[in-house]
């Protein structure tokens, strides 16, 4: 009995600690490669990354000007190389779905980021 | 007894199973950090714009860790902007003041309440004593609750004696007011957000909707999707992203769009667009100083053709036609603007030449059809507006100069009747046109920064330095706290309770849902604390709290057009605001006004007219005309660009929220001016750039951004920026009416630095 108690406690404790691992890891997610940070980030990706920036331009998103910065952060002072799915919550709470009842893991599972359209 | 080698082994390993499937471990599950963290979601508005969006603030071990769009809000649904997204995070932001500050030798030391307060009443006492009442001034905003405006009011004007009390609502919805109250008799909209969504006609003008109000663009976005037929219809000197769901855009000259409305009504009556049964039983007509007749009115506009109107505002002629056309069609039509119409010194009559359009076609008063100014501050309409905070006015839309309107006041204030003087006192430029000569000895100023969004600035900075000045805000640095002599913590948005009233007349609740930060206090506290300390605490000792001060106001309210009786805290609690008139806590509150379903519509007197402006002495609303002029300073030889100013989607005002979210300043991270490809190419700029924009009040340098928004002969300038104010550029002659400044188009030049 107490040796089962101890297994299960160690289980807890490992999980406990991985997940504050994970969130870590989610905290310092890949930096964002330093730059002018004169500029705003529409105006460094347009030349990097403009296939990105074209699909963002013509989403519903890109249609409102909810920028980049909202998915991803700053860039200097916070950033997220991929956002999780609470961000999306905030300005959609109605759609605060239940991810498990419909089988997916996110937002992004059928809402294609940059592009925000269902499935492509 | 420990756990062998082997036996933790196998513990990874049932963890590892476990998170690969998906269970998540104890720690992150909600239900298991609830219980541990106790986490709360409180119901409240959003502190930014006159939208007035309702907002879950998540709240965790006293801190306020998250935010989302509160989906059972009929305003927003659930939908944020990307300012509030982040407006959890300024609640602790890094300029957040916790603690007193008074000047000693020079500079802002650390001070105890005691010692500041005591400073703040012997200037005043001693301000009153030796030059009167009227020596001192109370500065507030359209973004404080209602509870502190009244309360200022109260002790300003009521206790104290001046009447000098006004807001920063007079920089940008007084001409909205002074066109409500001239055409309609009453202030505020007749109807409410539910016109957008039966809306076939939206008249856009001097709004860039999609940046100013966000969510109110995306409900007019979802309107077209659901019924293409929808059109909108947009006159502004720029382009801008609203244009995006444009299907026809004048494009005018800045200052010469009178011209444009009065065309579309020549062609509106022309045409036979009118409803002259409507016009015949609910409207009068006025040049502004008589009564005419609606046949004056016609040979008034017959100046006004199309070609004339084209002239005037370097527009298309056919376009104006078309406008007045598609207004006049359509089933149903919305007109809406903000400051572009507002912020002029012709701001009233504009507001009047657009409620025109809506009384001669009928299209107001009925579902999907208004004349909808829209507010700019969360709680202009609620707390200033409303709660009387401007030198003319007492709380329940009432005036100082209305003898019967001062007697209820006074009793409700517990005071003498003479203590409230009938005359107006100064309206924001006299005010500090006042403090700049130094006839206002101390100034008090609450939740504003005068300092940064004045126009004319270098008219008025010594003036503000040299006179008393004690702030309360939540911040500091901002222009204002800088140069003050006490600086007072006041509490922040959701570290104190109290209502806010917005666009469509709706009042809500806002939760407390934190502590104040540090030392600092609600703005009402501190109010009360000067009070007493003035000698006035018998009127104000009283008040246990936010909830009593709304109590008293709603007394102001009783009975008047605006009787918020039915909105009790209880109530508010409950429901996501109510709209005024609601007589009685049983009421639903108001959709539209003026109509059956308004519980102040006399049906009686009204005799079977569809309207009746129960304001009005004979129950008609007013068509104006009012003559085309033009803006106070044109562009000349000298300085042949005109400049107008604006905002930004991810800023607010002065930046002192919206400046300390990184992700928001990373949007736009510094100053730019809008400069036309052409001009720009004419003068040999390239975007990015350094030029001078020159106006005859000063000089900013600034970088370029070519771009194809302002019309060619135009620049636009956003004002965020501390670090590059805008306003040492604007100009400040104001509106006659209204007494707003004309921040919307003056005359500069550019210069290649």
């Amino acid at each position: 009995m107490k040796k089962n108690l101890i297994f299960s406690v160690t289980v807890v404790c490992i999980l406990f600690l991985s997940s504050l691992t994970v969130n870590a890891q989610q905290k310092i997610s890949k930096k964002h490669t330093k730059v002018d940070w004169n500029q705003s980030c529409e105006e460094c990706h347009q030349t990097k990354t403009p296939k990105v920036v074209s699909k963002w331009k013509f989403s519903k998103h890109g249609d409102a000007n909810v920028g980049c910065f909202i998915c991803h952060g700053d860039g200097e002072e916070e950033f997220y190389s991929k956002p999780k799915s609470d961000r999306c919550i905030t300005c959609h709470s109605s759609q605060d779905v239940d991810f498990k009842r419909i089988k997916v893991t996110s937002c992004f599972f059928c809402h294609v980021g940059h592009s925000l359209k269902f499935h492509k | 007894m420990g756990i062998t080698r082997r036996e933790f082994i196998r513990a990874s390993a049932l963890s590892a199973a476990i998170a690969s499937i998906g269970v998540e471990p104890l720690f992150k599950n909600k239900l298991f950090s609830a219980s541990l963290l106790a986490e709360t979601w409180h119901k409240t508005v959003c502190r930014y714009c006159g939208v007035g969006c309702g907002v879950m603030l998540g709240v965790r071990d006293g801190k306020a860790f998250a935010i989302k769009g509160d989906k059972n809000n009929t305003v927003n649904k659930g939908l944020l902007c990307v300012k509030a997204f982040y407006l959890h995070k300024v609640v602790t932001a890094k300029n957040r003041l916790t603690y007193p500050l008074v000047r000693k030798d020079g500079k802002l030391v650390r001070s105890t309440w005691d010692d500041a307060m005591n400073l703040v009443t012997s200037k005043f006492k001693e301000a009153i004593e030796q030059n009167g009442p009227d020596s001192v001034a109370f500065y507030g905003s359209g973004q404080a609750l209602t509870e502190e405006t009244y309360l200022a009011n109260k002790l300003f004007k009521g206790h104290i004696g001046t009447n000098n009390l006004d807001g920063n609502p007079r920089l940008c919805m007084a001409s909205a007011v002074g066109g409500y109250l001239s055409s309609f008799g009453g202030d505020e909209p007749v109807g409410s957000y539910d016109d957008i969504d039966e809306c076939d006609l939206f008249l856009l003008i001097g709004s860039n909707t999609s940046e100013a109000h966000p969510v109110i663009y995306d409900r007019i976005v979802e309107r077209k999707k659901k019924n293409p037929q929808t059109k909108v219809v947009i006159i502004d000197p720029r382009q801008t992203p609203t244009n995006k769901i444009a299907d026809l855009h004048l494009q005018m000259i800045p200052g010469y769009d009178l011209s444009i409305i009065h065309a579309m009504a020549r062609i509106i009556i022309n045409e036979g667009y009118t409803d002259e049964e409507f016009i015949k039983g609910c409207v009068n007509f006025s040049d502004g100083q008589n009564p005419i007749t609606y046949d004056d009115y016609k040979k008034f506009l017959e100046k006004y053709t199309p070609e004339y109107a084209a002239s005037q505002c370097g527009v298309k002629a056919d376009d104006i036609v078309q406008a007045a056309r598609m207004f006049g069609k359509a089933r149903t039509a919305m007109s809406m603007w903000t400051m572009g119409v507002n912020q002029r010194i012709t701001g009233v009559w504009l507001n009047n030449l657009i409620h025109n359009l809506h009384l001669l076609t009928g299209k107001l008063g009925k579902l999907g059809s208004d004349s909808f100014s829209l507010t700019g501050q969360p709680n202009a309409c609620g707390g200033v507006r409303e709660g009387g905070g401007l030198s003319h006015l007492l709380p329940g839309h009432r005036s100082v100069e209305n003898e019967q309107h001062r007697k209820e006041i006074a009793e409700i204030w517990n005071v003498p009747v003479e203590k409230i003087q009938p005359k107006p006192g100064k309206h924001t430029i006299a005010m500090f046109e006042a403090v700049a000569k130094g006839e206002i000895k101390a100034l008090y100023v609450m939740c504003t920064n005068p300092a940064h969004s004045l126009p004319n600035l270098n008219k008025y900075l010594k003036g503000i330095q040299d006179t008393f000045l004690v702030v309360a805000d939540a911040f500091h640095p901002t222009e204002t706290t800088k140069i003050a002599d006490v600086v007072l913590p006041a509490a922040f948005w959701c570290e104190k309770e109290g209502v806010y009233g917005n666009t469509e007349r709706r009042s809500q609740h806002l939760a407390k849902a934190t502590k104040p930060l540090g030392e600092a206090k609600w703005d009402g506290d501190i109010l009360i604390d000067l009070a007493e300390r003035l000698g006035y605490g018998k009127n104000f000792e009283h008040y246990k709290g936010p909830e009593d001060v709304w109590n008293e106001y709603l007394k102001c309210t009783k009975g008047r057009g605006l009787d918020l009786s039915g909105a009790t805290y209880a109530r508010l609690k409950e429901v996501r605001g109510l709209r005024w008139p609601v007589p009685t806590t049983d009421h639903p509150g108001t959709q539209i006004r003026f109509v059956e379903g308004d519980p102040l519509f006399p049906k009686e007197k009204a005799a079977g007219k569809r309207m009746y402006f129960y304001y009005k002495p004979d129950g008609k609303a007013v068509i104006f005309a009012r003559p085309d002029k033009g803006p106070q300073e044109p562009t000349d030889a000298e300085y042949p660009i005109a400049l107008t100013t604006g905002r930004i989607l991810e800023q607010w005002h002065t930046m002192t929220m919206t400046g300390q979210n990184p992700e928001l300043v990373r949007a736009a991270p510094k100053p730019y001016v809008e400069i036309n490809p052409q001009n720009a190419k004419e003068l040999g700029v390239k975007n990015k750039d350094f030029v001078n924009i020159v106006t005859r009040r000063g000089s900013l340098k600034l970088e370029a951004r070519v771009i194809d928004r302002p019309r060619k002969g135009t620049i636009f300038i956003p004002f965020h920026w501390p670090e590059s104010l805008t306003n040492l550029l604007t100009i400040d002659a104001v509106d006659p009416g209204s007494r707003e400044p004309e921040y919307k188009v003056c005359a500069a030049r550019i210069e290649k630095a």
